[in-house]
């Protein structure tokens, strides 16, 4: 029987009850050990001390080794010993054998907690950290680690807080301040406390590090919508940033771009009309590609249209091609030069920018918001003999969708408005048959009975009416479908104009497999195998808007929410499924 | 005096002796949540910092067995005094590993000379044996004269590289990278009944209600740690690690007279 319930009230301030020898004393001040609470703190005081002492408390330093115990601490054993000693005790049965083997375990542990790092000086990388910055600085060559963290700005190689204190843990640098070293217990308070990463962020990420993942800050602009990848924008994207490292040092003039780069490094182009330059234009086009003022226009908002929409545009974009190259397609000259300059700069763990549609016009062959007046463009973007001129395509637009479109419902409305006033009563001969008023509107009361499906007039003809008619569904799952209040929707659906809020939840990290080490190349590190959002136990439950939004920019890399409880990590993510609606499955 | 850093409502323990003292003598548990030196890079055991639950600070400043802190800012005035000492001991412990180096190669080199001694003994014989086989006698005479050459002047070399005083090379020399601060400093008492921006959980009724939890079970003998991951909010154990027991859930209530009050539930089946 387990004697350690004793039922004591639990009032602060009560007598110390007398101890059982074998149990840990629950009532201080207990007996032995130097580690004592306060002096005077004997068995003849009742209370604990009621205020704190206003003088200020010394903190005692920690173990510094001596020489011989550095000499020892790198001679000793390297493996871990395993956890415990023998199966799993179930209950506390007060056995010696059990009593060992806990004791032996606590020894180990203790042992283990108590040891110091200790590492050749040769073998550290010396590292500074900067907290105007919020940069660690590495002042000697860096080392395996190189590979997967860190980036290079100015020349100089520079770490993340986070993963600066995670080498510092696993012993791979040595961290400056002031030219003194720092300690794990300092830099974790001067490094963690700048408003980059906090403590809980910190935590995930080492956990993911130690596990063998490559984790990297989260940077919204190298999101690229399945869109872009599908044309392999990333691809591109890859050779711009290789070449403008390279360039890192010219200066940031536009007009030394040569024709190798794709044009898009330039200016904040509409990604679809990225896409489609790349797929069309010629690469040896624009020689030297300053851009020119392109117009605005209304860029389409639906996003399922999107698909559709663009291949309707491919067509006309290879006959105007054969018009004229490079088709009018200029580009508008504001934000390019600061464009320039961010992509030269190298990569400052930000790539390329997001695309701005508000200042992109692109010519629009669609049924909405017509676009197809376009200027001539420039000559200087031309060939020698080749002359560009204004052109209208809106002859185009006739022949362009072969395929009857699918109209929305308030089209077809539309539609049949302006048929009713374009048609010609006269022109049904039904209508010729009328001699006078009488019989014609007998027929328009028989169309209408017959359209509204006179044999259940019972049925339709009062203010509740069926909600489908026997013609429009054949199976229960298209029944369903008709009658639906609620349709399937997906988490990033309508997400794209939602605002951030200021405090609100944010994607911390990128977090690359394991196995993809040693093709990892930091400056285009491809696809993450997953985004963490971290948070902890005491915070709310994200909102729908806070999942939309943080969906909608995670793009399509599954998002993880890590959530912190104490030391203890878990993962959690939400899915995106759909019910089934056919009953016979 | 065992004393406890705290910083945004975090309490972190640095020393080894210190978590020691708690799990050991007062029952409290904390979790390590840090790299463990010997093995940094996984994470079935971890190491110091050991954080500790508020609930855990609080009851450890209650019984008056810890002191709690905020984490003191590193002092400006302090700086250059604190580097002089660091660079004075990081000398001192070049000279001292050096002179150490020095001593553990002299000492293997005692140990190669036993060695020597014995190999060239053994050479000797099996020469002396070899010999009335003939044949390449002179070459053998040779090698071994040039194999005596050689294990003759390799003691000497050692020798004279010890004797010359050579140092360590920088590079060689071993530095222990600190976890906790290794040089004392002085920092304002918390008291935790005051909400502050490093202790934000005074007077939140939901950690006082844990709290009051936590003190009751604690006194009871029961071991408790965070249970978040498993949707709840505190594992009890019956003793200190090693045991495994049957889990059952159990609600707790505290009574308004400072009682509180346990249900325990438990799955039954419906055959």
């Amino acid at each position: 029987m387990w004697a350690g319930i004793r039922t004591q009230e639990s009032q602060a301030g009560g007598k110390p009850v007398g101890e059982e020898p074998a149990l840990r004393p629950r009532r201080v001040p207990a007996g032995g050990g130097a580690h004592e609470a306060r002096a005077g703190a004997d068995c003849g005081q009742m209370e604990p001390e009621p205020e704190p002492e206003p003088a200020a408390v010394e903190v005692p330093p920690g173990r510094v080794l001596s020489a011989p115990e550095l000499l020892a601490a790198r001679s000793r054993s390297q493996k871990l010993p395993q956890r415990s000693h023998g199966p799993k005790d179930f209950l506390p049965d007060g056995s010696a054998a059990q009593a060992e083997r806990l004791r032996q375990c606590r020894e180990e542990l203790w042992q283990l907690l108590a040891e110091e790092r200790v590492e050749r000086l040769g073998s550290l990388v010396a590292a500074e950290w900067r907290p105007e910055e919020g940069f660690v600085e590495l002042k000697s060559p860096a080392g395996k680690f190189w590979h997967t963290m860190g980036f290079s700005e100015q020349g100089r190689q520079l770490l993340h807080p986070e993963e600066a204190l995670y080498l510092l843990e696993c012993g791979s640098i040595q961290l400056f301040y002031q030219d003194l070293p720092l300690s794990i217990q300092e830099a974790y308070q001067l490094l963690l406390t700048g408003d980059t990463v906090n403590f809980l962020q910190y935590q995930v990420f080492s956990h993911l590090k130690r596990l063998g993942y490559v984790v990297r800050r989260f940077q919204p602009s190298s999101v690229l919508s399945p869109y872009e990848r599908q044309l392999n924008l990333d691809g591109y994207a890859q050779h711009l940033e290789d070449g403008t490292g390279k360039r890192k040092r010219s200066t940031s003039s536009r007009q030394e771009q040569t024709a190798a780069f794709p044009p898009m490094s330039l200016s904040p182009v509409n990604k679809k009309a990225k896409g489609l330059e790349d797929s069309l234009l010629p690469m040896n086009l624009a020689a030297s590609s300053p851009p020119a003022s392109i117009q605005n226009s209304q860029c389409p908002e639906e996003k399922p249209q999107e698909s559709s929409y663009v291949k309707d545009l491919e067509v006309p974009f290879q006959l105007l091609g054969s018009l004229e190259p490079c088709s009018g397609l200029a580009r508008e000259g504001r934000g390019c030069g600061q464009e320039s300059v961010k992509a030269e700069n190298g990569v400052k763990g930000a790539g390329k920018l997001r695309w701005n549609f508000e200042q992109i016009s692109f010519p629009n062959m669609a049924s909405d918001s017509r676009h197809t007046l376009l200027a001539a463009p420039a000559p200087e973007l031309l060939p020698a003999n080749v002359a560009g001129r204004e052109t209208d395509a809106e002859s185009w637009c006739q022949k362009l969708n072969q395929r009857k479109e699918k109209l929305s419902r308030r089209e077809q409305e539309q539609q049949a408005e302006a048929r009713q006033f374009r048609g010609d009563v006269n022109a049904d001969p039904e209508v010729q048959h009328c001699s006078n008023w009488r019989e014609y509107k007998e027929l328009l009361h028989r169309r209408h009975l017959q359209k509204n499906h006179s044999c259940l007039l019972h049925l339709w003809g009062q203010p509740v009416t069926p909600l489908l008619s026997p013609g429009q569904a054949d199976s229960p799952a298209a029944v369903l479908q008709h009658i639906s209040v609620l349709q399937t929707t997906h988490l990033a659906d309508g997400a794209a104009g939602l605002l951030e809020k200021p405090g609100g939840l944010e994607i911390s990290f990128d977090v690359y497999q394991a196995d993809s080490v040693a093709m990892f190349r930091k400056n285009s590190p491809g696809k993450p195998h997953a985004r963490m959002c971290i948070s902890g136990f005491d915070e709310p439950v994200p909102d729908l808007c806070s999942l939309k939004r943080l969906t909608f920019q995670s793009g399509d890399v599954p998002l993880i929410f890590a959530l912190m409880d104490h030391g203890d990590i878990s993962f959690y993510s939400f899915r995106d499924f759909t019910l089934p609606k056919d009953l016979e499955h | 005096m065992l004393v406890v850093e705290v910083a945004n409502g975090r309490s972190l323990v640095w020393g080894a002796e210190a978590v020691q003292a708690l799990r050991e003598r007062l029952g409290v548990g904390g979790r390590a949540v840090g790299a463990l030196p010997r093995g940094p890079r996984q994470n079935s055991r971890l190491g110091l910092p050991l954080l500790l639950l508020p609930e855990e600070a609080r009851l450890l400043a209650e019984i008056g067995a810890v002191t709690l802190v905020s984490a003191p800012r590193p002092d400006p005035s302090l700086h250059g005094q604190a580097l002089a000492s660091f660079r004075r001991q990081q000398e001192q412990s070049f000279q001292e590993q050096s002179a150490l180096a020095a001593e553990a190669r002299e000492s293997r080199r005692q140990e190669l000379l036993e060695k020597i001694a014995e190999g060239q003994a053994a050479k000797k014989q099996k020469l002396e044996q070899d010999s009335g086989a003939g044949g390449s006698e002179s070459e053998a005479q040779a090698e071994s004269g040039a194999d005596a050459g050689a294990w003759v002047h390799l003691p000497s070399s050692p020798r004279a590289a010890s004797d010359a005083g050579a140092l360590l090379p920088r590079s060689a020399l071993l530095v222990q990278l600190a976890t906790a601060r290794p040089r004392p400093v002085k920092a304002r008492p918390l008291d935790w009944r005051v909400q502050s921006k490093d202790w934000p959980h005074a007077g939140r009724p939901a950690h006082e209600l844990r709290y009051s939890i936590y003190r009751d079970l604690w006194e009871r003998g029961f071991f408790l740690s965070a249970a978040g991951k498993f949707g709840g909010d505190f594992l009890v154990y019956p003793g200190e690690r090693g045991w495994d027991v049957r889990k059952t859930l159990l609600l707790c209530s505290p009574q308004p007279d400072g009682k509180v009050v346990y249900t325990s539930l438990q799955w039954a089946s419906l055959q």
